[in-house]
């Protein structure tokens, strides 16, 4: 059984195959906003279109397989920007139409979760998920993952790239960011803040802005990278106290970030749990976790008709199938 | 000296002052996070722990406390003997709705003094003699905005939905009988409706 997954909820278009739950292609575009420029959603949505043709048949021959040899369409119709979900949601109806094969919507963030838990032999893991626009503490409890905690405004990835943008950075600020802080020496305190298990960013990008005029770049990164770490770190640390969860996994793609795996490692390892973070291919926006996904939720098929985008889909609103 | 409860925040043992039972509660250094940050957080937290547990305790049960060492950042405080809500609910041992107005109750109560809890959960309400103790105040703070109130709700809300999901609706309907402030549960709609999870 193939199933072919498409992502393109924000910057990545991407997609992938799956032959049961083995992955044959991970293939991605990703569009690059202008310089000092946050993303736009038209924009990205028109570099989807003009890119999905090459993609996909990348995918196909990276799969060694034809468009024909499909038996499932996925595709991530929520949680995204609008402009860009549409693209893949055109796409996937298009090829399950065309192909009469069953459509299967994924939801983008329990894809995250699925491809993660798979690629880390993981079973019942709490799942830090960090990306651009999405900052969440998430585990399965009953059939459905449950939102433990998560960011009350900006995401935390957006966060680093927008004070990277104030510094002057250019994109990927949030890399930039990491490198500069590694160099710093003096933390400037900044603001702090948690509420329960629930976190918040745009204080912080403000104030580190501010501070940034009298400051080294290199200790205002420093000071920012801490700051925003330890928060995260911090609701996490109360959501595994909380869901006695043995495991932690850490996926998005602020899980690039090796000052976050560091704390993560080292927050773990005093609960005794086990830590956990995918390929790096895994962590960032990708198409195979839709595919794999789409294949393992696969009696979640709907009438390609019926299939809309969901731009402010919560996980935890998706029913888990049971295992067979 | 042994620990009874190893949390997020904080470590807690099973001790004697005086021949009573008592809980010391440590907060102890993370290895995670830079020796700045993580002595600031400390101290506030258990200067505010001991400020708000005070304040509080004219308007609804806590723990007394007992001695105070900021050197260790550890706090000694009358032991509760009885059990946290958390389990009482998973045991099936609280009536959702009696529940739920009780819990809408006491945090009006706490709300009229102007006081936000901050990190209102099960796990820190306790059950003993027929009437619940609030603790953990370490992010409290002291509070008029209306803000500040109704987010201290939303995370009870929050809280309720992922942990207690087959009772979530009941305690929290009920809660907001117990409560009685319109306006902080209006305020609350605003919030939840503005935010990007609904
Ligand atoms: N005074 C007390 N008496 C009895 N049990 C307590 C007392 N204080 C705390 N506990 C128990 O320890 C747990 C953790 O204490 P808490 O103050 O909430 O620390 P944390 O900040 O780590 O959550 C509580 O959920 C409760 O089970
Ligand atoms: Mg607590």
């Amino acid at each position: 059984m193939n199933c072919l997954g498409i992502e393109s909820t924000a910057h990545t278009l991407g997609i992938g195959i799956t032959k049961k739950e083995e992955v044959v292609a991970n293939e991605r575009s990703i569009y690059k906003p202008s310089p000092g420029k946050g993303i736009v959603p038209s924009e990205a949505a028109k570099h989807h279109s003009k890119t999905k043709k090459k993609v996909l048949e990348d995918a196909l021959k990276k799969a060694n397989i034809e468009k024909e040899d499909l038996d499932i369409v996925a595709v991530a119709s929520g949680p995204g920007l609008p402009p860009c979900l549409l693209e893949g949601v055109k796409l996937a109806k298009k090829l399950s139409n065309q192909l009469k094969i069953p459509l299967v919507p994924v939801n983008h963030c329990i894809a995250h979760i699925e491809i993660g838990k798979k690629d880390c032999k993981s079973k019942d893991p709490l799942v830090q998920y960090v990306s651009g626009g999405n900052t969440q503490i998430i585990s399965q409890s009953g059939n459905l993952y449950r939102i433990y905690g998560e960011t009350l405004d900006i995401g935390i990835g957006n966060a680093f790239d927008k004070f990277a943008r104030n510094l002057g950075l250019q994109m990927p600020g949030g890399p930039k960011i990491m490198q500069l802080a590694k160099k710093g020496e003096n933390y400037i305190p900044l603001p702090y803040t948690v509420k329960g298990m629930d976190l918040a960013f745009s204080g912080l990008v403000t104030e580190a802005t501010r501070k940034s005029e009298n400051a080294e770049k290199e200790d205002i990164a420093y000071s920012f990278q801490e700051t925003a770490l330890s928060m995260l770190i911090e609701v996490t640390e109360r959501a595994l106290a909380h869901t006695k969860k043995e495991e932690l996994l850490l996926t998005g793609g602020v899980a690039a970030n090796t000052r976050l795996q560091e704390m993560n490692q080292l927050m773990a390892k005093e609960h005794q749990a086990d830590f956990y973070v995918p390929k790096r291919e895994y962590c960032g926006d990708n198409g195979a976790m839709i595919a794999y996904t789409g294949y393992i939720y696969r009696e979640k098929n709907q009438d390609p008709k019926e299939v809309d985008i969901n731009p402010t889909w919560r996980p935890n609103t998706y029913k888990i199938p049971l295992p067979k | 000296m042994n620990v009874v409860y190893r949390g997020a925040e904080a470590t807690l043992y099973r001790d004697k002052y005086l021949g009573i039972p008592v809980i010391k509660k440590e907060r102890k250094p993370k290895k995670y996070r830079i020796r700045e940050i993580d002595d600031i957080i400390r101290k506030e937290r258990i200067k505010k722990e001991v400020k708000m547990l005070k304040k509080a305790r004219e308007v609804v049960k806590t723990p007394h406390t007992l001695q105070v060492n900021l050197k260790d950042h550890s706090i000694v405080m009358e032991e509760l003997e009885g059990s946290t809500i958390k389990k009482r609910i998973e045991e099936n041992q609280e009536n959702p709705q009696k529940l739920g107005r009780e819990i809408g109750k006491m945090i009006r109560g706490l709300h009229d003094k102007n006081i936000a809890h901050n990190d209102l959960t099960t796990s820190n309400m306790i059950r003993k003699g027929g009437e619940i103790f609030l603790i953990d105040f370490g992010m409290a703070e002291d509070t008029h905005r209306i803000e500040n109130k109704a987010m201290d709700l939303l995370v009870f809300k929050k809280m309720l939905k992922s942990t207690h999901w087959k009772v979530d609706r009941e305690i929290w309907e009920n809660m907001k009988k117990g409560y009685r402030d319109e306006k902080t549960i209006k305020k609350l709609k605003e919030i939840e409706e503005r935010a990007r999870y609904l």
